[in-house]
């Protein structure tokens, strides 16, 4: 190592640093790299602080999303529903949905071999088409990394192909034809999974019989035969200096490989399984993962299906019923499997399970949410209605029992109405839809014949998940009687005592308004006002009631504002009533039989409720327990009563006057030998009062003294000739009443009722149907008013009867428009 | 040197070799704070690279040890060849090992050209037999050690006849005075006299463009490859000829005219999207790099992925070896983005803390430059000082996406064995060039101890 002295010695600076030939200039361009480094290295630290301490936390959340990729959710199951007996009416179950991953599959070829031999043996599908699809996805990969490289696109094919690098669902990506596994199965899987991870050979051992279907000698025999070669292979390869002496020289060695298929014909095994075998201490089930879905199931299908609604998980705003308005206390709280290693190499370091939500428990019964729901279909089938309203509520404490309309539709496939509906009903739905809404119409005639059939679908649909009893309003004509009664009783305007003289009609100013019956009902007590349903009487008691005091307990009564019932969709119905203001004296004496204004069912329920309930209002409700998973209560709401409207004295008064009008009055049909029931009738006119179409119900509570259950009914424009008469409505009370009053173990010795035949009911002198048909339509005159009907029997008192309409009350449009 | 003793006879090659260890370990300048930290940085990397490449191995179906061995055995190999380098008399890297350097880069990159036409991917790893090697990387020293040599042998020949030119001018008064005194006159080579007539670094712009014509094939090579490597190459041989070059006016129009067309290409890819002889997928990097955000999960990926890496890590970190990101989320993470996972990991302190250290290091390299014994060793110094400091900045720019994406690894930390063969021979050549440093007191205790004639200084 000679180094030349490149200057003699004693030319050397003695102190000068600065080599020779380096010259001064050259240090200073030194000086100014250096310089230049430096602020490009503060530059890179105050970016490095910009990024670490003002983007840290939006930078945190960023890394905590892609947890959704390394981490899987494990979803939550939503609570249950169940009725008041604890029947399950909703409930969610497992789907467990196979997800393959073709990138993580083709990574090795013996992960492609355990995989293809798990769908073969345990999962038992066609491993040929997953096998071609597999390596048609690798090789779109493959193509697309070309195509990349090359800045050329990709055919849509490929593209769709490898947009599917990372999973799909098999058999086809596409929701409604992924598998659906087994529970059973799954968790085989899972299991095979983990004995092929564990460390034993036992336990790899086991599984692999599993998977490749051999018994373990073969195994031990393949094993043993592949590494004897191995080991040839290797000797025959020689160390690295004999490598690099072959590489210089040129000489080429003989490449020796395994012979899998020789193995393969010794063990009597297919070549695949000796590959796969041959690599047993890395074997992995990998790019094989399943996912947990729940569905919501009614086990009930259609039954409470307005109560219940329907869950829709991919747009929960667009769920109806309970699963809406409870849907933050029914949802759970999602788990997190977290499937990234930590330092100690764990898999599955953090869990968190999966919290199911709150149950339910609804005071509904679905026994008699049944029986309802089959009477409203038969009177459906045998009268048919525009609409039918039941509901069924516990008056102690305002708790729905049960609910129902017409309209029904299965929760579990609540888009398919083809089931329940043909498709003349369905159009003829969306012929009544285009009527009553307006807007739509606007927004058909601007639309694509596509999107007009989207219109027609999404229109009949939300016509079909509308619950009538709390989003459609009506008159609720005489039915509201009782509250007008409950309000002069409660103020001590009248009493048992008060008489009425009813002479057919009674006169504002030029205005007559006129009783049902027109030609006077005479002289009536207070329960005989109610009983005949009076409208003179009535009318009477609002102008000693006046407007303040009307206006205040109408308020009380909570008419015209939302009772808050715990379902979506419930109209206050407030634009539909009097204000303080309007009630002038002929509205107030058309409010006092519940004409002039709009109420829904539900407000209409819940006021009756108070009258006959010692005078305390309630909010309706259907939950009356919040459980925890566990079964522990976590909440009563509406357990106690909002308000007392009414003192117990005038509840009890208007209990018996209301037995009175079912047993004498114009609910007689209602009357079923050996029970106490009181009722109240109700015959509204509809809208346009010269259409002549009218909107029956009927109250109705069973039993007098201490009321278990409230029932009222409402069947708007029954489809019949003859509308004005309450009988229908008492008829399809009647008759769920027969079926109920066994079930409430109060028995009865009444037959079946029969629409058409009341008579053979016992009590009935009403003619039957048919007498209707033959007699002809019920003329009307030209002030709107009917006749009374010739062939009208004589009755006890029914003014609600045909030919005997409390409607209509303001003769002619002039007259109702002061 | 002074007269010396008669040499002994040939001893033993042992006791030779033993002799020669002992010279080597206590004789002469020995840079132990630069190996001091080289190796603080080796086996952080070390760590680093298990804690990057634990959880693929392992979904790879291999020990979680793999790659970490793999990268340990590399870094043996490497310390120990580092030792050996630094043994080897950087005077050594002449004429000869030019042309070997040049012939040798010259036949792997055309080698590599000739197998990246067939296969269908561009091709970075050259397979020579037993050994996998990535030309570009070896190309960095290669290059560092042949323009030191062509500038040491050029421009160091041109100022040694620069200064025979002053000294026969110096000589030629001297024999003048003599003459007229009539004394003899002084002795002066007639080559001297005849350079001594050249003007002043007359050839200068000649030779930068013949040197430059040298280094292009490899310019052109690599660039028709990798774009990265290139850029550092390039830098390096740029800086290398501006802090020889006693110019300044041309150097900073060229700097300035780079500038002004960077400027230019970025603008207008912004705005088209292309531009004439830059590749689509460059200008895409381009545009990534303006606007990451534009496609989060495609092209932008690997940019967002990176600072929402080093934006996780806050002040601290997440601890060490509890990065998220490594686990699938960020490409390359134990490669180019391995500065990213130090930053999740151990927080800007930590990130700090490395920065420093590579800080630390280029000082020691500039402290081997500021007191390097002769020209050569300058040159040497300030190419391997030129490297690192533009590998650093340039990865960590990369990384915090103060420029486009180019793939760049971070000099022994990331994971690679040639990356790091290469650098640790730079290493060991600076440690050489540092043993030949004269200290003063050292300088006068070797005298001493030739004096004495214990033992024989290198062969004359």
């Amino acid at each position: 190592m000679a180094t030349k002295e490149p200057y003699p010695q004693e030319e050397r600076p003695a102190k000068a640093p600065r080599p020779p030939y380096v010259k001064e200039y050259m240090e200073g361009k030194l000086l100014l790299v250096t310089a230049v480094f430096i602020v490009a290295f503060l530059l890179l630290f105050v970016r490095l602080v910009y990024l670490a301490i003002w983007k840290n936390d939006e930078y945190i959340k960023n890394v905590n999303n892609n947890y959704g990729y390394q981490t899987t959710t494990v979803p939550a199951p939503r609570g249950n529903i169940l009725d008041r007996n604890g029947d399950v009416l909703a409930n969610s179950n497992a789907n467990y949905i196979l997800v393959i991953e073709p990138k993580a599959i083709m990574e090795q070829d013996y992960y492609r071999i355990t995989a293809l031999m798990l769908f073969k043996n345990v999962l038992g599908f066609n491993e040929e088409t997953l096998d071609e699809r597999l390596t048609q996805i690798t090789k779109a990969c493959e193509d697309k990394e070309a195509a990349d490289l090359l800045g050329r696109e990709l055919p849509d094919e490929a593209k769709t192909m490898y947009n599917r690098r990372w999973y799909w669902r098999y058999p086809e990506y596409e929701n409604e034809n992924r598998t659906i596994i087994e529970g059973d199965v799954m968790r085989e899987v899972q299991s095979l999974a983990e004995q092929l991870r564990s460390t034993k050979r036992d336990d790899k051992i086991q599984a692999v019989m599993k998977i490749f279907k051999v018994n373990e000698e073969q195994i031990t025999g393949i094993t043993a035969d592949v590494d004897e070669q191995r080991a040839a292979i290797k000797k025959a390869k020689g160390n690295i200096l004999t490598r690099i002496g072959d590489w210089i020289t040129g000489a080429k060695r003989e490449e020796k490989t395994i012979d899998y298929e020789g193995i393969a014909k010794k063990w009597s095994v297919d070549e695949q399984t000796v590959r796969g075998i041959a690599n047993l201490s890395v074997l992995r089930i990998v790019g094989i993962r399943f996912e947990t879905e729940y569905e919501r199931d009614y086990p009930n299908q259609t039954l409470a299906c307005k109560i219940l609604g329907f869950y829709s998980p991919y747009y929960p705003e667009s769920s109806m019923g309970l699963e809406r308005s409870y849907d933050a206390v029914l949802s759970g709280v999602d788990g997190l499997r977290k499937t990234y290693m930590t330092e100690d190499l764990n898999r599955d370091a953090t869990y968190i399970a999966p919290r199911q939500g709150n149950t339910l428990v609804t005071g509904i019964d679905s026994h008699i949410q049944g029986i309802i729901e089959k009477q409203i279909k038969q009177f459906m089938q045998e009268i048919g209605a525009e609409n039918v309203g039941v509901v069924c509520i516990n008056p102690q404490n305002g708790t729905i029992v049960a609910m129902a309309d017409d309209r029904i539709y299965d929760p579990n496939k609540h888009d398919d109405l083809a089931s329940f509906y043909t498709q003349e009903r369905l159009d003829e739905i969306w012929e009544r839809v285009l009527k009553e809404d307006k807007s739509m119409q606007k927004k058909l005639l601007g639309a694509t014949p596509e999107e007009q059939k989207t219109l027609q679908t999404s229109g009949t649909l939300n016509y079909v998940y509308r619950n009538f009893c709390l989003s459609d309003t009506y008159e609720p004509g005489s039915a509201f009687k009782p509250l007008t009664v409950a309000m002069g009783y409660e103020l001590g305007l009248v009493n048992e005592d008060t008489t009425f003289m009813c002479n057919g009609f009674t006169s504002f100013g030029s205005t007559k308004i006129r009783c049902h019956n027109r030609e006077g009902c005479g002289e009536l007590d207070l329960t005989g006002a109610l009983a005949n349903s009076c409208n003179v009487s009535l009318m009477d008691i609002s102008a000693k009631i006046g407007r303040d005091n009307f206006f205040d307990y109408r308020c009380r009564f909570n008419i015209g504002s939302k009772t808050g019932v715990d379902l979506p969709g419930e109209v206050s119905a407030e634009n539909l009533n009097f204000t303080a203001d309007q009630l002038n004296p002929i509205e107030l004496a058309t409010s006092s039989f519940g004409q002039g204004f709009n109420t829904t069912m539900m407000q209409m329920a819940a006021a009756l409720c108070t009258t006959i309930n010692g005078g305390y209002y309630y909010v309706p409700h259907v939950v009356t327990e919040v459980r925890s998973p566990d079964g522990q209560v976590i909440d009563r709401p509406y357990s106690t009563p909002v308000t007392q409207v009414i003192s117990k004295k005038t509840s009890d008064y208007l209990r018996e006057a209301m037995y009175e009008v079912v047993e004498e009055g114009t609910a007689s049909y209602v009357k079923i030998a050996g029970y106490e029931i009181g009722g109240k009738t109700g015959t509204a006119q509809k809208g346009n009062y010269a259409e002549n179409n009218y909107v029956i119900s009927l109250a109705s509570f069973i039993p007098v003294a201490e009321p278990d259950l409230f029932l009222y009914v409402v069947v708007d424009q029954p489809h019949l000739e003859e509308q004005n008469s309450s009988k229908w409505a008492q008829l399809l009370s009647k008759r769920i009443w027969m079926e109920v009053i066994p079930y409430m173990n109060l028995h009865s010795k009444e037959a079946g009722i029969d629409y058409l035949n009341p008579n053979e009911s016992g009590n009935d002198p009403d003619p039957p149907k048919d007498g209707y048909d033959e007699d002809g339509f019920i003329t009307t005159d030209e002030n709107g008013e009917q006749p009374v009907q010739p062939d009208q029997p004589d009755q006890p008192v029914s003014p609600d009867q045909p030919g005997q309409p409390q409607q209509p009350v303001l003769p002619d449009d002039e007259e109702r428009d002061e | 040197m002074s007269e010396r003793q008669p040499r002994k006879a040939k001893e033993n090659i042992f006791i030779r070799f033993r002799n020669r260890i002992r010279r080597f370990l206590t004789q002469g300048y020995y840079d132990y704070s630069l190996i001091f930290l080289v190796l603080c940085l080796c086996l952080f990397g070390i760590m680093m690279v298990y804690s990057t490449t634990s959880y693929s191995d392992i979904q790879l179906g291999r020990s979680e040890w793999y790659s970490t061995l793999k990268q340990f055995r590399y870094l043996i190999i490497c310390i120990v060849g580092m030792i050996l380098l630094s043994m080897v008399n950087y005077h050594l890297y002449g004429k000869i090992i030019f042309i070997g350097i040049y012939v040798i880069l010259l036949g792997l990159f055309i080698a590599l050209m000739v197998k990246g036409t067939t296969a269908n991917a561009s091709q970075r790893w050259l397979n020579l037999g037993p050994f996998y090697i990535q030309p570009s990387e070896l190309a960095k020293p290669g290059i560092i050690v042949m323009l030191a040599s062509f500038l040491n042998s050029k421009y160091g020949v041109m100022m040694r006849k620069q200064r025979n030119q002053k000294r026969a001018i110096h000589v030629k008064e001297e024999n003048k005075k003599r003459e007229r005194a009539g004394m003899p006159k002084l002795r002066v080579k007639e080559e001297a006299m005849e350079y001594g007539m050249l003007g002043r670094l007359s050839r200068n712009n000649l030779f930068f463009i013949g040197g430059f014509l040298l280094m292009s094939p490899f310019l052109l090579l690599i660039v028709s490859e990798n774009l990265s490597t290139a850029i550092i190459v390039f830098l390096i041989i740029f800086g290398m000829f501006f802090i020889v070059s006693d110019k300044k006016k041309i150097f900073a129009f060229l700097v300035l005219a780079m500038v002004l067309l960077i400027l230019i290409v970025i603008l207008r890819i912004r705005e088209t999207g292309s531009f004439p002889l830059i590749k689509d997928y460059q200008a895409t990097r381009i545009k990534m790099w303006l606007n990451p955000e534009s496609d989060p999960a495609g092209k932008g990926y690997q940019i967002l992925q990176g600072l929402y890496t080093i934006g996780s890590g806050g002040l601290f970190g997440r601890g060490l070896g509890s990065s998220v990101q490594k686990l699938g989320l960020l490409p390359e993470a134990q490669n180019d983005m391995v500065f990213c996972i130090i930053c999740e990991e151990l927080g800007l302190f930590g990130a700090t803390l490395v920065l420093f250290v590579f800080v630390l290091l280029l000082w020691r390299i500039l402290f081997i430059i500021r007191n390097a014994p002769d020209f050569h060793g300058f040159l040497l110094a300030v190419g391997i000082f030129l490297h690192f400091s533009f590998q650093i900045l340039m990865n960590i720019a990369v990384t915090t996406n103060m420029m486009p994406n180019t793939g760049v690894i971070l000099p022994f930390i990331s994971n690679g064995g040639s990356a790091l063969m290469a650098s640790m021979a730079e290493i060991g050549i600076l440690l050489n060039i540092s043993r030949k440093i004269r200290v003063k007191q050292l300088d006068r205790e070797l005298r001493a101890v030739e004096e004495a004639g214990e033992e024989n200084p290198e062969g004359q």
